[in-house]
């Protein structure tokens, strides 16, 4: 019989769990994979360290916003810091632009470009949204903003992708009346 | 404030808002046009995001990484008692189960969720070798070493390089899916069925997957089987089947030995796959007198007496388990699992295993009975929305097209609402309920004396069966005025001769004694219609008009439409044309008519179109056979499929003026297919009526199993017409018979002379399709009460003159050629030999028992000895080969309907 609860057990199931997206995430804040990679695994060396139970029930939280400690003292380091607090300029909203028809594949392939307009930090919500699946309150530990910001950046975030697939859509070949 | 800037919407969709918010936005949402179409836009756009992201290549740490980290961990660890485990990250409204975060990221490409679970984890006892190439064969698919009886890792697709070789001596390799995007089929359908879903699956679902016949099938049972239990399916991700996999692995690693039997077939592995991971595990390898503290336990409640009689109390010396013989285990190994519920034990439920044997393999120690309550699972192949009653196994629509996945809609999560959030379950209140069925009274027995023809029109329509179906599956009894007897017998095939000669059908009679009253006979008249050669079929026409009213938004109706039309243009070729005309307020060509080879086009089309707006049904038919006129070709197939769900509510609706078209454009060559779908809004009397005036066919769907069934097993007849206008007289003999009853048919019944009239509309029969008629036989000398006629004053009354002859009665047929204005006549006789029941032919039996079945449905004042157990138990008998597994399906609906019935 193996005993159980083992240490290093939950620390391997965590590094399946989140290593790869822990990476993922220290990648899109640097920009250099190897430079990324090493700070993945310092954070799971921290990781080590903890007591199992102190981190229980949010360990998403706690390793990627370590993660993302660690990420932006590498941008600080370099000068490539950005506020998350920011309001940018533009009005975004969901203005239908009705002759614009989007194509679904069209869009989905266009959206890596997209994200790449938007504004950092709203990349950077919507990536631990929709990339790491973190919810509002994570996200809120993790970047240190409130929730209520984190909702508005994330929504904005949303519409500004949209704006942004749609302008770049091509319209499309048959003649098609929308039919409403 | 404008809704685009409303951050309230973003947060709905991903279920981030608090139940008051939420409701108050709902609210609002149902108040304002504006707000719901902001909705639909963000909704579409986080499907796009998602979709967009996860297409993404994973990056991961190098191997020297992972194994720093690694060693550092096992190094200074300090011994843990319970096992933690991680908070859900899901947004799913779980409130039963016992959630585990689940960060599983497979991100290789174009496919994504599909699972990457080796299909053999189940099958390889702990200590077995790497699995056999059940991976892509991918040259390079690198083994990923682990240590010590590593669970198979489930999660993650890697790219082959990633991972290093192996990395110790001593330690197990596994091999990875290295191939990027395409899942595996399962390699072994037995062991599918046998050990990875075995204690998932309902006994209902294993008895259909038996009877599938390919491998198509299976693959695709397989696909709706893990996807009716994704909790979250606008994730890419199905968690239930990443999780369920996982406990798996993990009851191989934990609970299995080499002696005996892997760990997925052990008592605590099956428990762990079925419950998932206790609360808490309380182990003691040594012993009852290893343990600290003593606790006794009462044997009926398996609870220590203070949790027993309700009050806390102090501790007393713990006894040795019991074992299930009743003996007692002083010094053998035993564990203690807790969960916050089980069924059949309760709240606060404790499993205790022990291991009498001492070679690893602990057992349950519970009495029989209790044990075999936990095993099976009661509600397996309940979702969990299905299981708290938020959502019903009706809504499991097939989203599936095999092999071509990116056609559905990503932004279309499963539940109407916040993905994750089940939609609240659909009362069949009075008011809310707006379908509409026309009243039908039992067709009577009537003397032969006074009526001894019996003239009525062949009628192929199949949606009573599946309207039926469809109300079963979403736990109610149908309306006795859906159920139509004749489309019930008629949604099976039969396996009548086929016509020779030149006539487009033959006719096929047989007679045995009747099950629900065995003094009177049954006759079943089976017509087959010629098969057509669909490589040989004339080119098609079609136009598809469809509904696309605020009615049809539904997940029920356009989105299954979309995929049933989808699966009806991959049948049809170059040299066919569709075209696609909608209704709702304004009329639109959406597509014009289009060579079937540009099915990217077409396919683009379909899949374009959204609902809204109220209906204008007229406009829209109008300009639909105009379109089909304009193409129309003497030698093609001209046809308008007509898809709705019946809802013509506003606008010029003159049933009268509508119906007067339909039937002028069938005269000239275009016939009309009507396809019938959703709850709720289904006007089922006047889509039967309109394909009837329109010389087509009318099925109502309600999965996508039926869509394939109709648009593609019965292609044939649903496009092609053999003969139109078939009346069927039967003249019975008042020799042998005093009085009959037409079992079904009672919307069809003609008038004696009309059989003999062209100019009266009766039904079509499509290629290769069958039609079956039953008549309930009074024969001489058994009583029956009926009303007679007073014998006349002026005219002496008719004598039987054909008391010689053997037969019990004539049928006569009438029938038109598809492009024939004058109609022809066959006709057939048949002799009674007195067949018991149980020796007439499989088909004949079962249709019975489908006749059965309807009159128990109706309370038909007629069924005489009917009961559910008879209609289920004859079924079974008369499965016989069931292609495609309807006869199967039908008992499964009567089983269901039994329980429905006493539960009333």
């Amino acid at each position: 019989m193996r005993k159980h609860g083992c240490d290093s057990e939950w620390i391997r199931e965590a590094l399946e769990t989140y290593g790869s997206s822990l990476t993922r995430y220290a990648h899109s804040l640097v920009g250099d994979l190897d430079q990324a990679r090493d700070i993945v695994q310092e954070t799971f060396l921290a990781l080590c360290n903890q007591d199992p139970q102190s981190v229980r029930g949010h360990l998403a939280e706690w390793l990627f916003r370590v993660c993302r400690n660690r990420a932006m003292d590498a941008r600080r380091r370099k000068g490539r810091m950005y506020d998350l607090t920011e309001i940018p300029n533009e009005t975004e909203g969901f203005e239908s632009l009705p002759s614009k028809i989007l194509e679904k594949k069209e869009a989905i392939e266009q959206v890596e470009k997209a994200l790449e307009e938007l504004p950092a930090h709203q990349q950077e919500v919507l990536l631990l949204k929709f990339q790491h699946d973190l919810s509002y309150k994570e996200i809120a530990k993790v970047t240190g903003l409130s929730v209520t910001n984190v909702g508005f950046l994330i929504h904005r975030g949303v519409a500004g992708l949209r704006r942004r697939l749609q302008s770049d859509a091509l319209p499309l070949g048959s003649q098609v009346r929308r039919v409403k | 404030m404008s809704y685009s800037d409303d951050p309230r919407l973003t947060a709905y969709v991903l279920g981030e808002l608090t139940a008051e918010e939420r409701e108050d936005l709902e609210i609002e949402l149902a108040a304002d046009e504006s707000a719901r179409r902001a909705l639909a836009e963000v909704r579409q756009t986080i499907g796009w995001l998602r979709a967009g992201i996860q297409a993404r290549t994973p990056i991961q740490l190098r191997p020297d990484q992972e194994r720093l980290i690694l060693s550092r961990a096992e190094g200074g660890t300090s011994w843990l008692s319970a096992r933690t485990r991680w908070a859900a990250g899901l947004a799913a409204a779980a409130a039963l189960v016992v959630v585990t975060l689940l960060g599983f990221w497979t991100l290789t490409g174009p496919e994504p969720g599909r699972e990457t679970a080796s299909q053999t984890a189940v099958t390889k006892p702990v200590g077995g070798s790497a699995p056999p190439s059940d991976s892509s064969g991918t040259p390079g698919a690198a083994e990923k070493a682990q240590s010590e009886a590593e669970p198979r890792d489930v999660k993650k697709e890697t790219s082959a390089s990633e991972r290093g070789p192996e990395r110790a001596s001593g330690r197990r390799n596994k091999s990875r899916r290295a191939a990027a995007g395409h899942e595996d089929p399962v390699q072994d359908y037995g062991k599918w069925l046998n050990e990875d879903v075995a204690y998932i699956a309902s006994p209902e679902e294993k008895a259909v997957f038996l009877k599938l016949k390919s491998d198509t099938e299976r693959e695709e049972f397989v696909e709706q089987f893990w996807y009716r239990r994704d909790p979250n399916p606008a994730t890419v991700i199905n968690e239930f089947k990443a999780e369920h996999y996982r406990r798996i692995a993990h009851a191989n690693q934990r609970f299995g030995s080499v002696k005996t039997m892997p760990g997925w077939m052990t008592d605590r592995g099956r428990i762990y796959i079925i419950y998932g991971p206790p609360l808490q595990v309380e182990s003691h390898p040594y012993g009852a007198y290893s343990a600290g503290l003593h606790t006794r336990r009462s044997r009926q409640t398996g609870l220590p007496p203070e949790r027993a009689n309700g009050k806390a109390g102090t501790a007393a010396p713990r006894m040795p388990p019991l074992l299930a013989n009743g003996g007692t285990a002083s010094s053998f190994p035993f564990e203690i699992w807790r969960y916050p519920e089980l069924p059949g034990l309760g709240r606060n439920a404790e499993l205790e295993f022990v291991d009498p044997s001492m070679n690893g393999e602990y057992r349950l120690s519970l009495d029989p009975e209790d044990k075999a309550a936990i095993f099976t699972v009661p509600r397996a192949g309940l979702t969990l929305a299905e299981e708290l009653g938020m959502a019903t196994p009706k809504g499991r629509t097939f989203f599936f097209t095999p092999g071509n996945r990116e056609s559905q809609p990503i932004s279309k999560p499963k539940y109407a609402g916040t993905p994750g959030k089940p939609e609240p379950f659909r009362e069949q209140s009075a008011e809310s309920n707006t379908e509409a069925y026309d009243r039908i009274d039992d067709n009577p027995f009537v003397s032969v004396k006074d009526h001894p023809l019996s003239t009525f029109s062949i009628d192929v329509d199949t949606a009573s069966y599946s309207n039926i179906r469809s109300f079963l599956d979403g736990g109610a009894l149908p309306p006795k005025d859906a159920v139509r007897i004749e489309e019930m017998v008629n949604y099976f095939r039969y396996d009548y001769r086929p016509p020779t000669g030149e006539a487009p059908f033959s006719v096929n009679m047989e007679a045995a004694s009747a099950p629900w009253q065995p003094d009177h006979r049954l006759v079943r008249i089976g017509i087959k219609a010629r098969e057509i050669d669909l490589g040989s079929r004339p080119p098609a026409n079609l136009v598809f008009l469809i509904d696309v009213s605020g009615s049809m938004q539904d997940e029920l109706k356009l989105p299954l439409l979309q995929s049933a039309l989808r699966l009806l243009v991959d049948q049809l070729g170059r040299s066919d044309r569709v075209s696609i005309v909608v209704y709702a307020g304004a009329s639109g060509l959406v597509l014009p008519s289009t060579p079937c080879n540009e099915k990217q086009r077409i396919a683009y089309a379909v899949d374009r179109l959204q609902a809204g707006g109220s209906t204008n049904g007229a406009a829209g038919i109008d300009l639909a056979y105009r379109v089909a006129r304009e193409h129309f070709d003497p030698d093609a197939i001209n046809r308008v499929i007509l898809a709705t769900d019946g809802d013509f509510n506003v606008g010029v609706t003159n049933q009268g003026d509508l119906i007067r078209m339909i039937e002028e454009r069938a005269r000239q060559g275009v016939f009309l297919t009507v396809l019938g779908f959703g709850m709720g809004n289904y006007k089922d009397s006047t889509l039967e009526k309109l394909a009837d005036r329109g010389n087509g066919n009318y099925a109502y769907i309600d999965t996508f199993e039926e869509a394939k069934k109709v648009l593609v097993e019965e292609l044939g007849g649903t496009l092609v017409t053999v003969a139109k206008d078939v009346k069927i007289q039967v003249e019975f003999n008042p020799a042998y018979v005093t009085a009959y009853r037409l079992i079904g048919y009672e919307n069809r019944l003609l008038a004696d002379q009309d059989f003999n009239d062209d100019k009266k509309d009766a039904g079509e029969i499509g290629a290769g399709l069958t039609v079956t008629a039953l008549f309930e036989l009074v024969p001489r000398g058994v009583p029956i009460q009926i009303p007679e006629v007073d014998p006349l004053k002026y005219q002496a009354p008719r004598q039987p003159t054909a008391s010689m002859n053997p037969e019990l009665l004539t049928a006569k047929l009438r029938y038109k050629q598809p492009d024939g204005d004058t109609s022809r006549l066959l006709q057939s006789a048949v002799v009674d030999r007195n067949t018991p029941f149980r020796s007439a032919s499989d088909d004949f039996r079962f249709a019975a028992a489908v006749a059965s079945f309807g009159m128990l449905l109706r309370d038909s004042p007629h069924k005489g000895n009917a009961s559910f157990a008879d209609v289920i138990s004859t079924a079974e008998r008369s499965i016989g080969p069931d292609p495609g597994g309807y006869r199967w399906d039908f008992v499964r609906l009567v089983r269901r309907a039994e329980v429905l019935h006493t539960g009333r």
